[in-house]
Parts: C-alpha cells; structure tokens; sequence
C-alpha cells in the first residue's frame, strides 16, 4: 500500500514541481523528459561525461549485473549480524583465546596471499570485518594519536587489547606498503593492488607508537595467556615488520636503517611459525569475521570477487619474502661501482623477488641523488667510467685536475648528462621481466642517443689535444666515454633479444633470426673490447716501463717530479688499469658464452631447416602482410640504432642459407655441422668454467676475470650453472635432433612429418630454450574469445 | 553442414547488440559492463561482424573491433572481442569473422592491427599468429584473473615498424598499404 501511494505520488511530479520544505523526502520522476531527450538522439550517440573513457569504462560497475555490481553480493546471516563488539567465545573454556588467534593467523596470512601471492586487498586482509571496523572508525576520525583512538569495545582484552593492536598493526604495514607503491619503482595493479577501498590506513599515526602498542599486546600475552604461544609468535612478526620503513629511503630521510639484525630475527620468527604447523582448517573464527561485506559496503572499483582462502603455505612464503628484502639490503655491502651493478644486475635474474624487495631496492639504493648515502649521483657515473675505461687516460686527467678551467667545466658538465641515463638503468633492472625487457626498449634510444653525441664530444676534446690513442692499432682514439656508453648499450640490446626467448615472445621460426642477431651484437662488442682492452695492456706497459725512463733523466727537480708521477702512477692507476683488465675479460668471456651459444642454436636450426623443417620465415598466410614487412615489425625496437648497423631482412635470410647443409648427401654432412657446434659449445663450457671457478674460490687479484660478484655470489653462481647446463643440453638435444632426423636416410623434406617447439631445459638458461622436434599434431580447435 | 553467413552489425538492432553482448559475456575472462560495449560497438559499428547459421535467428559468433590514432601517428586497428558459439567452432568462423575486419580496418588505412591475449590462451594464440600477428611483447598480470597477456600485432604498413617518437604524420608515405 505504501508503495502504490508513492508510486501515485511520483507519477505526479513534474520538473516544475515544487519542493514541500516539510517533506524531505521528494522525488522527481524525469522518466517523459528522458524518454523525449533519448528519442532524439541518434543510435550511435553515447551519453557520457566527457573525461569518461574506455579506460574508466573498463573499471565501470554496472547497475544489476552480478559480474559487475558489488551491491548484488549475497551475505550470510552471520555476516549480517556479525558485530565486532561482542566477545565472541566461551570466556572459560579458552575458546576466545582459539578465536583471536585463529583471527590474527588468517590476517598474518592474508598479508601474505596479497603480497606475495598477488591476490587484491578486499579479497585479503580487507575481508575481515575487525580491520572493517576499525578503519572505518580511524576513517570517520583520524585521530593522530592511538590514546584517542576509541577501538574495540567487547571488555575482553584479548579482543580490545591484543586483536585491536593486531589489527592496528596489519594496517600500519599496508599503508607503508602503499607508501613504497607511490613513491614508484613498481607497478600499481600488475605488481601490487593497493585498493584499501578509500578507508584512511592510519594516515596520522606513528609507527613506533603501533610497535609499543604490540609490545603492551605481546606483554599481557606473555603475563596473563599461557597457553598463547603462537599468538605471540604472530604478534611479534607484525612488531617486526613494522622494522622495515627503516629502510625506506622516503619514510626515513635522516637515518636509513643499515641494520639488518631485525630482519633476521623476524626469520627466526617466521621458521618457528612454520614449525608450529598451525593450520587453518583445524581452528575457526568466529563466524562471519571474514566476509565480502565490504566489497558490498564500500566503494570498489572492482568486480565482485571471492575470498581469497589462505593455500597454507604463507608462513614459507614470508621466509621467501624476508630473504628477498634482507638479499635487496645487503647491496650495501658492495662498494665499487661495479660491484653495484653486478649486484643488481642478478638480484633479480634467476627468479622475480618479492615485490617488496625489488621496490625496496630502489628506494634503499637510490636515495634523492646519491647512492646508498655514500656517493652522489654524479661520482657514481663517474666511478663506472673510471671502473670500465676511464682510468689511466689523458680525460681523466683532464677532468680529476685541480685547474679549473671552462673547458674542464664543459667536460664535466657534458659528463653529468650520462648520470640520468644511468639512473634509468638502475630503476629498470629490479622491475617485474615484463616491464624490464620493455624497459630496454626506451632505454635504447637515451643510450643511442648519448653515444652519437658523446663520439661528436670526445672528438672535439681530441682537437683540443686530448688524445687517447691506441698504438697497436694504428693510433685510432680509444674514447673512453663513448667505449662504455657502446658496451652498455650493446649489453643492453643483447638482454632484450634474449630476454624474448624468456618472455615467449619469439615463435620457434624465428629463432635463428634472433640468436643469429644475438651473435651479431657479442660479435661488436668483442671488437669494442678489444680496443679497449689493447689500451689498458698498453698503458699497464707504459708504467712498468715508466722508472726507465727516470733512469734516463738528469738528477733534479724534473726527475724528482717523474719519480712523484711513477708513484702516483704504480699505487694509484695501475692497480685500477690491472682490475679494469680483469673486468674487460669477464665481459670477454660473457661476449663468448652469448656466441657460442647463438650459433649453436643458429647451427640447430640450420639442420632443421636443411631438412624443410622449419624456415626463419612465418610459414602462414601473410595476405595482410608481408615476411619482409612482419621481420621490420620484430627490429623496430633497433629501427633507429646508429651503431652498429642492424642488418637488413634479406641479409638474415642470406646467413640462413650460408649454414644449411645443401644436398646432395645431407645426411653425411651432418657430423661436419655438429662438430663445429660442438667446438663452439665447448668454447663456452670454457669461459663458463673460469667464471665460475673464479666466483667459487673469490677473486684475488691473480684471478683471470674480475666479476664483481663478492656480493651476490649465489645467483651469480646459479646463473652460470643455468648456462653451463643449457652448453650440456644443446650438445645433446643436437644429437637427438640427428637421430630422428636420420630415421629415413631417403627422406630430405620433413615439412609435414615435424612440429618444432622452443622447450625450457629444467636447471637450464631461459635464455636458450632448446629447439626440439615431434611427430605433427592435426589443429582443429578454434579460439573462441581474445 | 549449416551454412554460415556473415553480416555488418547494424547499429539500430537492439537484438543483435544484446547477442554480441551475451555471446561475449558467457566467454570472456574479463566481464565488461553495457559502457565497453556501447564504447566500441557505437563507435565503431563498421568495424563489428557477425556470423549467422542458417535457420537460427540469432547470430551465433562476433568480432568487435575499432581503429584510431596511436600516439598521433599512425592508424591502429584494435580487436577487442570474439566469440563463437561452442557448437559452432573449429569451422572456420572465427577466421572468417577476423579476416572480414582486417579487411575493412585495411580499407580504412589501419597501419596495423593490435589486440591483447591470454598467454595460456593457445588457441587463440596459434589463429592469430597463422594470419601473420606476431607477439610484441608480454604484459604481466593484465587480466583480473593475474593471467599475463601477450600484446599481438599485425604489421599492414611501414609505419608500424618505426618508431613513434621518428614517424611524422606529414613526412610518412600514407598510401604505402600492401
């Protein structure tokens, strides 16, 4: 009845209705109007607000669609009438004690299964109806201090005191972690969801005073609860979680942490979680604590979407999490240069860290414009020129002169310019692969850029008398800037091509097109070391002939200052020029491992293709397209690279050909084929050995490469093992590629017996994965959605 | 074997836009409210197909597609959605439908085509990449579902293998379409 008297009083309104200011409640029915406006507008007309785009469409909820609408949600009495404010449990048989814990375990968990397990917060730590609750009260009533915060209200200190802290301390964690979010280094929503739904995470309110309230939590469980020893365990992990904005540049600016002892100790924690072997399927909370109520409640810009229910295995994973941040803040230890770049070079190379630790490495590595507080941005570039090609030349005296002069301004002003592109660098290697290998693809051009134009100022510096020449090789210049802007640049464009075989990218047909680019690049950079390379053996020479020389002089003044220059010389640039060496053959030995394992891939697909396998061409319709067209498409990345040239689509085609075996009498020609693989392969067993033995026994100064490792030994190790058994593996997938090939001696055209596929080696390199063959498989299935 | 006919989307028919939308909304990992469809689908009715089986009143498959500026220099042609009815696939249709839009996205001087899709989604991956799409790039966790896609592209003029930042709307042959 109420409502047919409303609907009969709606219907009588119309847009000049006026309002009765005694009745708050008044609605205009607009429907005639709408229905007018609407019949004029054309069919393809979208009413929209004008910032409104398909982006925002995409995250639109759409009134009454259960795939869309948050407000459809369905809740359980429990959760209707769950109240945070009752006691839940029996008070005398220690259930209430069962319960917080069971709580506080879930949400310990749940911090998990949304850091670590890439789950979102509503799904997680949100669901639960406490962090509900209580955030909405800090939310109505963000106060600045915990003493005027109201909490809960059961009379239970268990609940007021221990589950409340608890809670306070969880939402202190998230709101550093979203601090961390925004102040960048990772990615909002492909690398961590921060939607904490509009409630205010504690916004005003200390950390250290969370840490005391969870100290007070941890005392009166210790005093009053005997049998609450996993409670107590957990609490304590959130106090010390709450340890790690000390090491975030941006929360800490006076005093970044480089204590890692609390760390360590929250490892103790966590392995004795992990023993207590605490299940959730054995306890339970009260009913109706975790709910998707607040999706239904509060704003979300999201889909409906389940629990996340905890897998069980949260405490390994805080192990894994904890590992990776205290690996992410050991780059401390490092302190050259080089050592800095190689140990974020692996950091995150054989697996993808934690989100955590990569954003955490920026941050504690990168602070404002110095590096780890030690030296300025500036100096840091600096040290890796020095480090790699810098020392010993005729620049460097210019630029480390105590005269100051324009043109030594200039220099160092032109110098500076090189420090951004090294930032962007360090800010691309810890991000997730997927946004590392597109990463390169912007960093190239910066790099190409400042090549072309550090070769135009270092040949302008030449004019102006600063020379560094390479004797042994007709007197070119070295251009120490200009050779380590290459090598880096060249090292780069070799990552992004193999980071493709990683990601997937690449189809098997175009394997020998990649690998055989690859070989192309390690091929330049090879002959860029070389130079460098004769420069440093050329200096090291010119000062252990240096005290001939004085032998030669006249006692006196100019004698005194050769004997003063010798010194300087032999303490200070020569021991730098021997480590330099040592550098340039580890980047040798990387220059023969990146070949020799290119060209045995090149070699592999080269007998397939002698059998028609395969082709480098996509063996599909290109009516749309073309080969040419499509290979253009796969290089633009290096469509606008200066140096070296990139080669053209007929001259890949053209090297193809330069290696397959061509009748008559394929067969017989294999092992010839197979036999330079494998001398190649073994060239590559070598370097990888001498890496290797050199990181296991630590580098002396006798060592035969320097690698810059001393601080990230284990993934060094682990990722030259991968390539040591990726050689392995490419020996044997060789041989089998033979055998099957060779079942039917007759039989050179195998189009249509084989499918090849690009198959990872278990311990192997994902870098090269092996090109394997099997019996065609007939296709008939068809997509149905993209 | 039902014969199959393929049709432009018209704008005005209410019965086929609420089909494209169930077809798509039964398939599709990601749901999408009545705004991306409205988006592409009054947009760009041209640039939508369905496919029609004889006898049933309904279309029983779609491709949803538009064109526009990529970072305002060249055309880029943007399959958004496919379906075909279960009953209805490994005939072709799917192709069919694909092949009608590029056609027209060709027609319209598209430099190239673009769409995103699941990495697991091997299917879809191995139609595409047999119409001459190559992978570009990998995109991690781009769904809801924490899937990775890989963003896939058909290269229809020169333009689309330059660089953004040295292509030239006024300096670029436009008519350079294969």
């Amino acid at each position: 009845m109420v409502v047919e008297n409303n609907i009969a009083e709606l219907a009588n309104l119309t847009l000049d209705h006026r309002m009765d200011p005694k009745n708050e409640a008044q609605f205009i029915d607009i429907t005639d109007h709408l229905k007018a406006l609407a019949a004029k507008l054309a069919p393809e007309t979208v009413v929209k607000e004008a910032t409104f785009n398909l982006f925002e469409g995409t995250y639109a909820l759409e009134v009454c669609n259960v795939k869309l609408d948050t407000s459809l949600i369905e809740l359980c009495p429990e959760e209707l009438e769950f109240d945070c404010n009752v006691p839940y449990g029996d008070s005398n048989n220690g259930e209430r004690l069962d319960y917080v814990t069971a709580v506080c375990d879930r949400l310990c968990r749940s911090l998990m299964n949304w850091l670590h397990d890439y789950q979102t917060l509503p799904t997680t730590v949100l669901s639960c109806r406490y962090v509900e609750f209580l955030m909405e009260l800090y939310t109505s009533n963000p106060v600045s201090s915990l003493q005027s915060f109201q909490g809960l209200r059961t009379r239970d200190p268990l609940y007021d005191q221990v589950l409340c802290s608890f809670v306070i301390g969880v939402c202190s964690f998230i709101k550093f972690t979203s601090k961390v979010l925004k102040d960048g280094g990772v990615y909002e929503e492909e690398d961590l969801n921060c939607n904490v739904m509009s409630l205010d995470m504690l916004s005003g309110v200390d950390t250290k005073e969370v840490i005391d309230l969870l100290n007070s939590s941890l005392q009166l469980l210790v005093q009053s609860y005997s049998e609450s020893t996993h409670l107590q365990k957990l609490v304590d992990l959130v106090k010390h979680l709450l340890h790690l904005p000390n090491y975030h540049y941006p929360s800490c600016q006076s005093s970044v942490s480089s204590d890692l002892l609390p760390l360590q100790k929250s490892l103790d924690i966590i392995s004795s979680l992990v023993q207590d072997d605490y299940t959730t399927k054995q306890h339970s909370y009260p009913p109706g604590c975790f709910s998707k109520g607040i999706q239904k409640r509060r704003d979300n810009n999201f889909p409906p979407k389940d629990l996340f229910e905890p897998k069980g295995d949260e405490y390994v994973s805080y192990t894994e999490f904890m590992r990776d941040i205290i690996a992410a803040l050991s780059v401390k230890d490092c302190n050259t240069a080089f050592e800095i770049r190689q140990y974020v070079w692996f950091f995150n190379r054989i697996r993808q860290r934690t989100v955590m630790a990569r954003a955490l490495l920026q941050s504690y590595l990168i602070r404002e414009d110095t590096i780890l507080d030690k030296f300025r941005f500036n100096t840091f570039k600096d040290m890796h020129l020095y480090e790699f090609s810098l020392a010993g030349t005729a620049l460097y005296d210019v630029i480390s002169s105590r005269e100051q002069t324009t043109d030594r301004d200039n220099m160092i002003e032109a110098l500076n310019e090189l420090s951004y592109c090294l930032l962007r660098w360090y800010q691309n290697m810890p991000q997730n692969s997927c946004r590392h290998r597109q990463g390169f693809n912007r960093l190239l051009l910066d790099w190409d850029s400042v090549q072309a134009q550090f070769e135009q100022y270092e040949t302008q510096w030449q004019s102006m008398g600063i020379v560094d020449s390479i004797t042994n090789m007709g007197n070119i210049p070295l251009m120490p800037v200009s050779t380590w802007i290459y090598t880096t640049k060249l090292l780069m464009m070799i990552e992004f091509t193999l980071e493709g075989f990683h990601l997937e990218v690449y189809k098997p047909w175009e394997s020998f097109t990649q690998y055989w680019f690859c070989y192309y690049l390690s091929s330049h950079l090879e002959s860029n070391l070389k130079r460098l390379h004769e420069f440093l053996l050329q200096k090291i020479s010119y000062i252990l002939n240096y005290n001939k020389r004085i032998k030669k002089l006249k006692a006196g003044e100019k004698k005194e200052n050769a004997k003063a220059r010798y010194r300087h010389l032999t303490d200070n640039v020569l021991p730098q020029l021997r480590l330099n060496e040592r550098t340039v053959n580890f980047f040798f030995m990387k220059c023969t491992i990146f070949k020799s394992l290119s060209l045995a891939q090149v070699f592999q697909f080269a007998l397939l293709k002698s059998f028609n396998v395969i082709d480098s061409k996509n063996d599909v319709s290109t009516r749309f397209s073309s080969d040419r067209l499509i290979h253009k498409l796969r290089f633009k990345t290096f469509s606008s690279i200066g140096i070296p040239e990139i080669p053209t689509f007929e001259q890949f085609q053209k090297s193809l050909n330069d290696f397959v075996i061509e009748p008559p009498s394929i067969h017989s020609k294999i092992p010839k084929l197979l036999n330079f693989m494998n001398t190649e392969l073994e060239s590559a067993k070598s370097a990888l050995s001498t890496i290797i033995q050199t990181i296991e026994t630590g580098e002396t100064d006798d060592s035969p490469v320097s690698t810059g490792t001393k601080h990230v030994k284990e993934p060094a190790l682990q990722w030259y093992k991968s390539m040591l058994n990726s050689t392995v593996a490419l020996s044997v997938n060789a041989s089998v590629l033979k055998t099957k090939l060779s079942e039917d001696l007759k039989s050179h055209d195998l189009h249509a017996t084989y499918d090849v596929e690009l198959k990872f080696t278990p311990n192997g390199c994902y870098y090269f994965p092996l090109l394997t063959i099997s019996p065609k498989k007939a296709r008939n299935a068809l997509p149905h959605t993209t | 074997m039902v014969e199959i006919r393929y049709t432009r989307f018209d704008i005005s028919n209410d019965m086929e836009f609420s089909t494209i939308k169930k077809l798509i909304d039964e398939d599709l990992s990601e749901p999408y409210s009545i705004y991306v469809y409205r988006f592409f689908l009054n947009q760009w009715p041209n640039l939508t197909y369905l496919a029609w089986a004889e006898g049933s009143g309904k279309p029983i498959g779609c491709i949803v597609c538009k064109s526009d500026t990529h970072n305002g220099v060249r055309l880029r042609g943007y399959i958004g959605m496919l379906a075909v009815e279960k009953q209805y696939r490994g005939r072709g249709i799917a192709k069919k439908l694909i092949t009608l839009a590029i056609d027209t996205m060709i027609d319209e001087k598209c430099d190239e085509i673009m769409l995103e899709t699941e990495c697991s989604n091997a299917a879809a991956l191995h139609l595409y990449e047999n119409m001459g799409f190559i992978r570009m790039k990998r995109l991690f966790r781009y769904y809801l579902n924490q899937g990775d896609a890989f963003k896939l592209i058909l290269p229809i003029t020169e333009k689309s293998c330059v660089r953004s930042t040295f292509l030239g709307m006024d300096s670029f042959p436009t008519d350079t379409i294969l």
